[in-house]
Formats: structure tokens, sequence, C-alpha cells
């Protein structure tokens, strides 16, 4: 007979109440302590990576491939200022910061949030600014309305996210001579189980369509999360068809409301995209979220406001009445 | 009492005389998923190695400790602890990887390997034992999961860990991308595995 290992503790009684409690609790702190100091450490790592996975999807979106990407050298690259000695055709990737009432610059307001003095560059208020914390936030004006979010109520709100922020990122694919070839809006809505975040970039029209790609969500995998499926995101897309002309989804219809949405079955238009099998909510949700996203409460002051002045150096927005764009 | 078993057998056993998918028939639900390319599936063994012998090794620490009324919940806490912390590496250092495996590496704590082998080895056996227990039927899970995944991304995709290995003539069989491929190649793994190894051939 092999010696025992442990201590013979005679009289210990492993199912007694006491050493039920005391297991229970024993287990529990070692395993909370394993895991919440392995979160807390590696918080900065996994912070970094979803930057940079943010990043990743507004280069993708905006059409960027791989061999460009390459040639600039990273992802981080694209969001430099081109420098002096840069071609002048050479695309980045500009941020700015946009009050979604008036469609103006908010950078002054951002860094109010931030708490950020005047010393800080603008360049880092932008960087630093997060609209999704911003939407939650509750600091309230004398008239007791939220300062740097906006309740909606529920006619407006579309896409069920019942706070957001009054300021948004948007971003700007342009050259180094400031001609943006592509504009990127971060958007989000809910689904059926989780609220989608993704971007989507549209042409200098403002009406086409160029690219959609959620980079978080908790959808069903095979049903509302097939919007990660190539296969759906290539229909929103733009491509060039066989006269030779880039040809995407519309967004506007003639009425100058919002027109694109997820349809059930087949798409038959250019205002419409193929609806997701098994997965209605996911798909209405989409729909919801770029109809809100467009519509007043989301960029479409934005949008006017570019349309009326012209972006700098941008020769393809024409001056036109709100939100219809001529197609002449 | 069982005799007291080489780290050799204890590692090497699982994986070809009794290898938890092939002849215990568990754990096959990630096999499935997993198995697409040959970077995701081996990502999820070490992760399946890695939790099996830590969780395995930790119960056997404390399986004197354990009253039979919690002992299963107590597996599963120690088990979800470990997951979780693969996770938060995975996140940490391979975020593209953790995206790609996404539900899949949580889903490590409902494998029945892992609560198998803890309630069927860990908790009658040693710490040292339990631990090599562990790696061993990994390594097993492994093995099944990369011969899988080195078919299905070979004929599926025409490549093996990201490059392109067959002549780009060759058309990718999109059968190999679905989760019924993963079935058969795991059927076939069982039968050449009973071919080579016959005592495993049940009786009919």
């Amino acid at each position: 007979m092999q010696p025992e290992n442990e201590n013979t503790e005679a009289k210990f009684d492993k199912d007694s109440i006491g050493n039920v409690f005391i297991t229970a609790l024993s287990v529990c702190l070692v395993c909370s302590f394993l895991v919440a100091g392995a979160a807390v450490s590696l918080k900065s790592w996994q912070d970094a990576n979803k930057k940079r996975d943010i990043m990743t999807n507004i280069v993708r979106v905006a059409g960027i491939e791989d061999r460009d990407i390459d040639e600039v050298g990273s992802i981080e690259a694209f969001f430099k200022e081109p420098a002096e000695g840069d071609a002048k055709d050479r695309l980045y990737i500009k941020d700015i910061l946009i009050d979604l009432e008036t469609g103006e610059s908010a950078v002054e307001t951002a860094r109010q949030f931030l708490g950020l003095d005047e010393s800080v560059d603008e360049k880092e208020v932008i960087a630093s600014y997060d609209q999704y914390k911003a939407a939650n936030d509750n600091r309230k004006d004398k008239d007791g309305k939220f300062i740097y979010a906006k309740r909606l109520d529920k006619s407006n709100d579309i896409a069920g996210l019942a706070k957001i922020e009054r300021i948004s990122h948007v971003y700007l694919l342009q050259d180094a001579e400031g001609n943006v070839k592509k504009y990127i809006f971060p958007v989000r809505g809910k689904g059926l189980w989780s609220v989608l975040y993704g971007f989507l970039s549209v042409e200098p029209d403002f009406q086409t369509i160029s690219g959609l790609t959620y980079y978080t969500h908790g959808e069903t995998p095979g049903l509302g999360g097939e919007v990660d499926n190539p296969a759906w995101k290539k229909q929103w897309t733009i491509k060039e068809n066989r006269k030779g002309e880039m040809v995407g989804k519309q967004i506007f219809g003639d009425d100058g409301e919002v027109k694109i949405s997820v349809v059930k079955g087949k798409a038959q238009d250019d205002f419409s995209v193929d609806g997701l099998a098994g997965a209605t909510i996911t798909s209405n949700g989409v729909t919801n979220m770029l109809e809100f996203w467009f519509g007043s409460n989301g960029f479409k002051a934005y949008i006017e406001k570019q349309q009326q002045t012209g972006s700098s150096g941008d020769t393809a927005s024409k001056a036109g009445s709100e939100g219809v764009v001529d197609n002449g | 009492m069982a005799k007291k078993a080489s780290a050799k057998d204890l590692i090497l056993d699982p994986v070809f005389n009794n290898n938890p998918i092939a002849l215990q028939i568990l754990g096959i639900c990630s096999a499935l998923a997993v198995t697409t390319r040959m970077d995701k599936a081996f990502v999820m063994s070490i992760a399946v190695i890695f939790v099996t012998a830590l969780s395995n090794a930790s119960v056997a620490f404390i399986r004197n400790r354990i009253p039979n009324s919690i002992r299963i919940i107590v597996q599963m806490t120690i088990i979800a602890s470990l997951v979780i912390l693969v996770d938060q590496f995975l996140k940490a250092f391979s975020y593209g990887l953790s995206k790609e495996l996404a539900v899949f590496v949580g889903l490590i704590i409902t494998n029945c390997i892992v609560m198998g082998r803890a309630e069927g080895f860990a908790m009658q056996n040693t710490v040292r034992d339990s631990f090599l227990d562990g790696i061993g039927n990994g390594l097993g899970y492994s093995m099944i999961l990369i011969v899988v995944a080195f078919f299905r991304e070979l004929f599926g995709a025409g490549k093996l860990f990201g490059s392109q290995v067959l002549p780009s003539w060759y058309e990718p069989n999109g059968l190999m991308l679905l989760s019924p491929s993963a079935f058969f190649i795991i059927g076939f793994a069982i039968w050449a595995l009973r071919t080579w190894k016959i005592d495993q051939v049940e009786e009919a």
C-alpha cells in the first residue's frame, strides 16, 4: 500500500456544510483573481488591437486593397497626414469631428468633453474622442439638456439607440491636395441580439454607397451573423459594370428620403439589397440604421452642408437642394 | 488501484489508443467549425491542450477537498476560468484569429473532453498524472483536428496555412468548406485508425 501523500486529517469530512461553503468560496476567489488579473493586465494590448481593427475596417470599407496598404507600409500610416515629398495622388484618411445637428466642425466642444486644455493639439483631441462614450455621457447644461449627448424619443429612435452622441467622427479618404474621394461614416443600430457597429463608405456625390462593413456585433452566427459574409457585403460594394461605369447602391430616393433598404428575398434595384435568410430582424436593423444615420438625427446636416459649400477642392458634389442629388 | 502509468503512456495513449474524438467520440462539435483552416485548428488545439492540462491538474490538486454536492460546478468554474484566460490572451496577442474563432474558444467550456477528463480521471488521480493525461487528451484532439483541417483547407481552398499549395488550375471543392465534410473526414479517420488498431473495433 502506498503511503498517502496528503495529511491524514482523520476526521475531515469533505461533505460537511462548512466545507461546501469554504471550497466554493475559495474556488470562486482564486478563479476571479485569475480572470480579473488577466483582463486588467492584458487590457492595453486588447485595446490597441481593437483600435487597429477599427482602423482596418475603415480602410477596407473605403475600398483600399492589400497592395495599397503594403505600399504605404501599415494601416496606421494611412491615417497620417501626407508629408512634403509624397506623391500628390497618395491617399490618406483624415479623421474629423462634426456636430450632427449643424454639420460643422466640433473639435472645440470635443475638447471640452475630454477636459483637455488649449495646449493639446487638434489631431490629438480628435484621436482621443470616443463617440460611444459621449453617447453615454450624463452631463447636462442649465436647461437640463444633455451637453454631449442627445436622448431620442420613440418616433425618432429608428435604430433603437435611445441616446446618441452630439459629435461624431467622419473619415475622409482624400489625396494630398485635399480632394475627397470617399466619405466614411460610423453607423450603428440594433439588430436582434445586439447593436451592430460598422462603417458605411459613400461616394462624394453622397448618393452612391461604396461599401458597408460591420466590425462588431452579437448576432446569431449563420443567420444575422451573415452580415459578415463576403458575398452579402459584396452587394454594398461599388463595382464597375460592363460599360465601364462605377455602379453602387443608392441611398436617397427622388423625394430626398432615405430609400436604401434590405428587402425580403432578392434585391430588385439599386435601392435594395438581398435580405439575410432567416434573419428578418437583423435585416430590418440594417435598413433602420441606414435610415437613421442618413436622416435628420444623423449625418443629414453634414451632408447638406458639404453639398452646399462643397468640401475643399471636391469637384464632384454640386450645390443642390437638400438631400436630392442631381443624377444628370 | 490503477498501475502507476508512465509519463509516456499518459501523453501518447490518448493520441492513438484512446483518442477522445475517434474512440470516445467526444468533442466533435468544435472539430466541425474550426477546421476550415490549419491556423484556426492549430490555435484551437493549443487552447484545448492548455485548458485540459491545467483544469485536470487543478481538479486533481483539490480532489480530496471538493464536496460531492458541488463537484461538477467546481470543475466547471475552474474550466470556465481557464477558457476565459485563453480568450483574453487571444484577444490581446492574436486579435484576428480570436475574431475568426469567435464563439468557439468560449465553447471549449462545453467541450466534453475537458469535463470528461476532469470528472473521469482528475478526480481519482494525482496532479502529475492528471496534468499529463490532460496533455495527452489535448494532443489526441489536436491530431484529429489537424488532420481534418489539412484536408479541408487543402481541398477546400487549395491552401495550407494560408499559402497557396495547389496550382491555380485546381478548382476549390466547396463541400470541403461546409461542416458535413468534417463529419466525413472524421468518419474516414476513425475507419483508418480502427484498421490500424483492430482492438478498437467494437463487438457487433
